[in-house]
């Protein structure tokens, strides 16, 4: 085999495996839909915007949800009370939702951080993947739903973000839900395995 | 420069030398281009297993693994770490390994550092930092000085960046709507370093070029200087030798010299004792044949009489310029008058001068007295010069003055002989002087002789430390000028007496 055609080999391997690993990047977890009417969790009586996200305390994911989170807080703060809810088996303790997520969500300014035994709140706003987010505006009905990541773990602008910015601060009004890109938050869920 | 100039002169050789500069200079090029690529080949190999060893830590410290609610599984990124860095790196050390140097290898390694770039920003989240890995590689990849390099790794930055783009916008311009070129924004910033890395890279290689040129010059100069001192070295052998042949042949030729001049020492001695026996017998014969009154025999007997003086006088030559080579010419120096000296000359020559229809004047200043010299050998002398004059002058004026003359802060006592004879032309002048050499070969059969008496009278002259010189004229004469220094008495106020206590303080050195 001539070198030249070895080369050619080994380019084309490394082509399949950057498109395949960028393939695999953009795969979104499974679509859900919240409901349309806020479920008593989800009524504040502050007035502001109700943001819910479920996140998986181990899922390397979703510290770039987290990191998308933290800069539309610090932009429209004062209009939203943010809650996130960590997922928790059953059978594990509090503690084991204690990783650097947790942390890293609960220093966020103007976000409570909560424990989701067995995912049971994030079955009831259908929430199957980690990062997925579900507004509520203070009449309670859904203003958006699903993820604020552009990919997996990849932070930067994107449709997302965007798109709860734009409701929030009333400059646009988003209709539909984006992908989510993250761990799947239960296991009896038949999800995508990242 | 300089020593290239010294060592390479302008001449015939310049286009030679010059053609050999520029072949060699492009070998030298050549393998030191090669050396660069080499060491770069292999500083890319031990970089590609580090990089690889770092993907896979920072994949197991980012996302070490997946999750499906409370089950966990190796994240993906890690294996991707390990099979695709892995890939992605054992190819270019492959090439490194079995073809360093190659501008395959060095392409393939660019590629694969672009590649590496790619998986560590997707590895990292896309992080803007690990952006500043292309960046980075595209400097290392600058060591190489190889601009088709950077450009590689350039087409490969900006083939990723617009598949990605067309492909998942939203992932790379972070929209999902997006201009089919935005790509080229990013690629413009890439292109921008490459400007400086190629620019950079050029310079490189003229220098390198530079290099090889002033080593190639060097070395072929040094080449040159190592022929020369070789061919110096044995020059200098050479002449060692001819110096040591010349040293026997000198050595040879004193013993020689020395032998020659006993062995003519010796035949003088052994000739001169029979002929002084028939020099005798010859006058003995005469006063006989005298005495009887039988004038039968008596042209006969003055012939063999005068024959035997000049064999004399000839043997007598012979002996005295073989001592004065030999170096073993004794002189009796003393102090004595001039004028009985020159008296007994005239009166000894008068006769001869005669013969050939000739007048001669005689005059002696009167400031002329003593002199320290070989009363005998200064006869010599004074007689040789002025029978010469008397042989080689016919119905002409001969002229013998004894005079002092004051050269600066020394007198000298001056004999000077003139004659109105043939005379001599420069080339006679010039070398006669020299031991059996006269005016030409005609003077020989013309006028006979041996060309042994000046040379005598020179070395003569020379011992009582005088001079003799000539000047002479072909058709008009000559004259020829001894002169000896004369002997200054300490206190020459004092008069007579005075004379004998110097007289005897020059006897003192004499001897001594």
């Amino acid at each position: 085999m001539s070198i030249g055609f070895a080369v050619c080999i080994w380019l084309f391997a490394m082509a399949a495996g950057m498109v395949g690993l960028a393939d695999y990047s953009t795969r979104a977890g499974v679509e859900t839909t919240p409901p349309a009417v806020a479920p008593p969790a989800a009524r504040g009586s502050s007035g502001k915007y109700q943001l819910l996200m479920f996140a998986h305390p181990r899922c390397p994911c979703t510290a770039a949800s987290l990191a998308e989170l933290s800069r539309v807080l610090v932009r429209c703060g004062d209009r939203v009370d943010a809650q996130i809810w960590f997922y928790r088996p059953a059978d594990q303790s509090d503690e084991w939702t204690r990783t650097a997520l947790w942390r890293t969500a609960a220093a966020i300014p103007g976000v409570k951080t909560a424990v989701d035994i067995d995912g049971e709140l994030a079955d009831q706003f259908d929430a199957r993947t980690s990062g997925s987010i579900a507004l509520y505006d203070a009449a309670g009905t859904l203003r958006y739903h699903g993820g604020i990541t552009a990919s997996r773990g990849h932070e930067g602008d994107n449709l997302g973000k965007s798109a709860l910015l734009g409701e929030i601060l009333g400059t646009r009004s988003h209709v539909g839900g984006c992908p989510v890109f993250g761990c799947v938050l239960r296991r009896s869920d038949d999800a995508t395995v990242e | 420069m300089r020593l290239w100039n010294k060592v390479f002169p302008s001449n015939g050789k310049t286009a030679r030398d010059s053609a050999a500069v520029a072949d060699s200079a492009e070998l030298i090029y050549a393998a030191s281009m090669r050396k660069t690529y080499v060491d770069t080949d292999r500083t890319f190999a031990f970089l590609f297993v580090i990089q690889w060893v770092a993907g896979i830590l920072l994949a197991c410290l980012i996302s070490p693994l997946t999750w499906i609610g409370d089950a966990a599984q190796v994240h993906i990124h890690v294996w991707a770490a390990v099979f695709l860095g892995g890939a992605i790196s054992a190819f270019p050390i492959f090439l490194a390994w079995k073809h360093p140097g190659e501008i395959l290898t060095r392409h393939v390694i660019a590629m694969s550092q672009m590649l590496w770039s790619a998986l560590l920003i997707h590895l990292t989240g896309g992080r803007i930092e690990t952006h500043f890995h292309v960046f980075g590689s595209l400097a290392f990849l600058a060591l190489y000085r190889d601009w088709r390099v950077i450009v590689i790794a350039t087409v490969t930055v900006a083939a990723d960046h617009c598949v990605r783009g067309i492909l998942w916008p939203q992932s790379v311009f972070g929209m999902q709507i997006e201009s089919p070129y935005r790509w080229m924004e990013h690629a413009m910033w890439v292109v921008f370093e490459d400007i400086i890395l190629i620019r950079s890279c050029l310079r490189g290689c003229a220098e390198t070029r530079e290099i090889a040129d002033r080593e190639a010059k060097l070395s072929i100069a040094n080449d040159r200087l190592k022929s020369q001192m070789s061919e110096r070295l044995r020059a200098e052998a050479e002449v060692r030798r001819l110096y040591e042949d010349l040293a026997l042949a000198h050595d040879a030729a004193i013993e020689a010299n020395r032998v020659k001049s006993q062995f003519l020492a010796n035949m003088s001695h052994e000739l001169r004792t029979p002929l002084n026996a028939i020099i005798g017998y010859s006058e003995l014969l005469q006063l006989l044949a005298a005495k009887k009154k039988d004038l039968t025999f008596v042209p006969d007997l003055e012939r063999i009489h005068k024959s035997g003086h000049n064999l004399l006088t000839l043997i007598n030559d012979i002996l005295d310029i073989s001592k004065i080579e030999a170096g073993k010419l004794e002189l009796e120096l003393a102090l004595f008058d001039v004028r009985p000296l020159v008296e007994e000359v005239h009166e000894i020559i008068a006769p001869l001068a005669s013969q050939n229809g000739n007048t001669l004047d005689v005059s002696v200043t009167p400031e002329v007295g003593f002199v320290l010299a070989d009363s005998v050998r200064l006869k010599q002398c004074l007689l040789n010069l002025l029978s010469n004059a008397c042989k080689f002058t016919k119905d002409g004026h001969l002229e013998f003055a004894v005079a002092t003359e004051q050269f600066g802060n020394a007198a000298s006592l001056v004999f000077r002989v003139r004659d109105t004879g043939i005379g001599l032309s420069p080339e006679q002048v010039a070398r006669l002087f020299q031991p059996f050499t006269q005016a030409d070969a005609s003077t020989t059969r013309k006028f006979g002789g041996t060309g042994l008496g000046l040379a005598i009278t020179k070395k003569l002259c020379e011992a009582m430390g005088g001079t003799i010189d000539l000047q002479s004229q072909l058709g008009a004469g000559s004259t020829f000028t001894i002169r000896l220094p004369t002997y200054q008495p300490p206190n020459p106020s004092k008069g007579g007496p005075e004379i004998a206590s110097w007289e005897n303080e020059a006897l003192a050195a004499t001897a001594g």
